[in-house]
């Protein structure tokens, strides 16, 4: 198995995760809006120091590429870059989505999770995912819409993200017991881990350029224009 | 040896260069985004940020590539810091900070003016300390007093448009696509003078600030009495420029004066202005005073004026890598050691 170096910066959460084998799994987490940049290289320095290797044993990078805060999710794929120049070290691109459902596994280990997170502008990111083989996959695509347009599924389903918190309506109508409910649940890099190794498994490898986010929102320019 | 990266993503322009001790500047890669914001005529900075994360990195690789440089090659890495686009800055500093901390090497927060300035010394190695230095672009506007390097304290600046900003919104009540100041300008080489009167802002105010705004109405109030022919464009273009650099040259001569410097140094996009250049040269043989002004790729923002500002900072010793902080808002005065008024 590869040793991975995993960073996830798209929301309020800064994390970074370093994979050396089956039983070494080191991680750094922390909320603290618009401070990602300084915590983000004492954070890599702290996990590199504490599994004792540099970065020349390092195999392959991972990053939460979104979707998420358009700013965040640029910090993490141009840290990304910037580090992969030097060996040009092979990056595994990950969902921020996939990586709360992942995270929601780890800690509650239930197979169905839709993921919505607050997207401003009334709208949320969203996305289902169904576990297979110990990972978090989605069903169909990642979706940004208003909340009104995310379908609750039938059955045991767990909600996790923000989306669930800013826009209680999306649920109003169904019953779901509070043990089902994650409102406050953010992207860890730990959880960034277990899908980069699939994706490594199965080669879906990506070389520097095109280590970039996916944002979903696409219509930026009459917002910024107005926002003058 | 000392060799320096730099790299530059304030606004629209992605810029990555290396500055070598011995050989000089080896190479300065600049890919403009002007054609991506020309559609909404005008910067649109979501999309300045989107377009700086894909090209970024590729430049950085090609510009190694065709120096025949390594990584390892490098003493530090510089990058624009601010003033500028939150988002844009963002990119360059990551890149550039994540870039550094891989290779165990500084990475230098460099003032983007201050790379302005500098890069005067790039296109002429015989200028020397002091000088006052006009900095006109799209966004800056700033008459600077450079005692010597790292003490610099404004003179006067624009207190509302940019020259470049005014040029561009200018041309738009005119008419012209987006960027409209090299089109506008390039009418008024067809221009006549005295068809069109415009007033020179502010300078019979004492003092060193400028003031573009109302120079704006004037020329829309022109253009709408005229009859909007294309010699009228042309007049109007013509009058307008006039007006911008003979209010540029008084105040210049004024900064001269006041400093009793015997050098001018012409920094930022808009030096390019091939008429503002003619006017400045007949003027400075008249006033016996030097003008530097760098060749215009050095003019508009590039990698290379962040790579020479790098390059001087590691040799003045300052080699701790600058926190990872982005400024959009900094003064070029708080780069100066002491508070300087009087």
């Amino acid at each position: 198995m590869p040793t991975i170096l995993a960073i996830e910066t798209s929301t309020d959460a800064c994390s970074v995760a370093l994979y050396c084998s089956q039983d070494m799994l080191i991680s750094r987490y922390q909320i603290m809006p618009r401070k990602h940049t300084e915590l983000i290289f004492p954070m890599l320095d702290s996990v590199l120091h504490e599994a004792e290797i540099t970065m020349d044993k390092v195999d392959a990078l991972a990053f939460g590429r979104g979707p998420g805060a358009f700013t965040g999710v640029r910090i993490a794929s141009a840290v990304i870059q910037g580090i992969a120049l030097t060996d040009q070290l092979p990056i595994l691109a990950v969902s921020s989505l996939a990586t709360i459902a992942q995270g929601i596994y780890r800690r509650k280990k239930v197979s169905q999770v839709l993921v919505a997170n607050d997207a401003r502008m009334k709208e949320v990111y969203w996305g289902y995912f169904s576990l297979q083989a110990g990972i978090m996959q989605i069903e169909g695509e990642e979706q940004l819409s208003s909340p009104d347009k995310v379908p609750i599924p039938d059955g045991k389903i767990f909600l996790a993200g923000s989306g669930f918190r800013c826009y209680p309506e999306i649920f109003a109508n169904r019953d779901i017991p509070l043990t089902y409910q994650d409102k406050e649940a953010l992207p860890e890099a730990q959880d960034i881990i277990p899908i980069a190794l699939s994706l490594w498994k199965k080669k879906e490898i990506i070389n520097i350029a095109d280590a970039l986010p996916i944002y979903l929102r696409n219509n930026v320019v009459h917002n910024n224009l107005d926002n003058r | 040896m000392v060799i320096i990266l730099g790299i530059e993503s304030s606004c629209d322009e992605t810029g990555v260069a290396i500055y070598h001790q011995k050989k000089g500047l080896l190479l300065d890669k600049v890919y403009s985004q002007t054609a991506l914001h020309a559609e909404y005529g005008g910067v649109v900075p979501e999309l300045a940020s989107r377009d700086h994360i894909r090209k970024l990195s590729p430049l950085i690789l090609q510009t190694l590539d065709e120096t025949g440089i390594a990584l390892s090659e490098l003493s530090a890495i510089a990058y624009t810091t601010g003033p500028g686009l939150m988002g844009a800055l963002m990119v360059g500093s990551s890149i550039a900070q994540a870039l550094a901390w891989r290779l165990g090497i500084p990475a230098l927060g460099i003032h983007h003016m201050e790379g302005h300035l500098m890069a005067a010394f790039l296109a002429d190695s015989t200028l020397t300390y002091p000088f006052v230095a006009l900095l006109i672009s799209g966004g800056h506007t700033l008459l600077v007093d450079v005692k010597a390097w790292r003490s610099y304290y404004i003179l006067g600046e624009s207190l509302d448009d940019a020259v470049g900003e005014a040029f561009d919104k200018t041309a738009k009540l005119l008419g012209l696509a987006y960027p409209g100041g090299p089109l506008l300008a390039a009418k008024a080489m067809q221009g006549r003078a005295g068809v069109f009167t415009f007033p020179r802002p502010m300078v019979n105010r004492p003092g060193l600030d400028f003031s573009f705004s109302g120079l704006k109405t004037a020329v829309r109030t022109a253009w709408y009495s005229s009859s909007q022919s294309e010699q009228d464009l042309a007049d109007i273009a013509y009058a307008f420029q006039q007006a911008v650099i003979d209010t540029l040259l008084i105040k210049c001569k004024r900064a001269l004066q006041y400093t009793k410097y015997e050098r001018l140094v012409l920094a930022g996009g808009v030096s390019a202005n091939k008429k503002l250049r003619a006017d400045l040269i007949s003027w400075a043989k008249i006033q016996q005073v030097k003008v530097y002004y760098p060749e215009q790729a050095l003019c508009t923002d590039n990698g290379a004026m962040i790579a020479y500002a790098g390059y001087l900072q590691y040799q003045q010793q300052q080699r701790q890598s600058s926190p990872f902080v982005i400024k959009p808002r900094w003064s070029l005065e708080d780069l100066s050691d002491v508070p300087f008024r009087d």
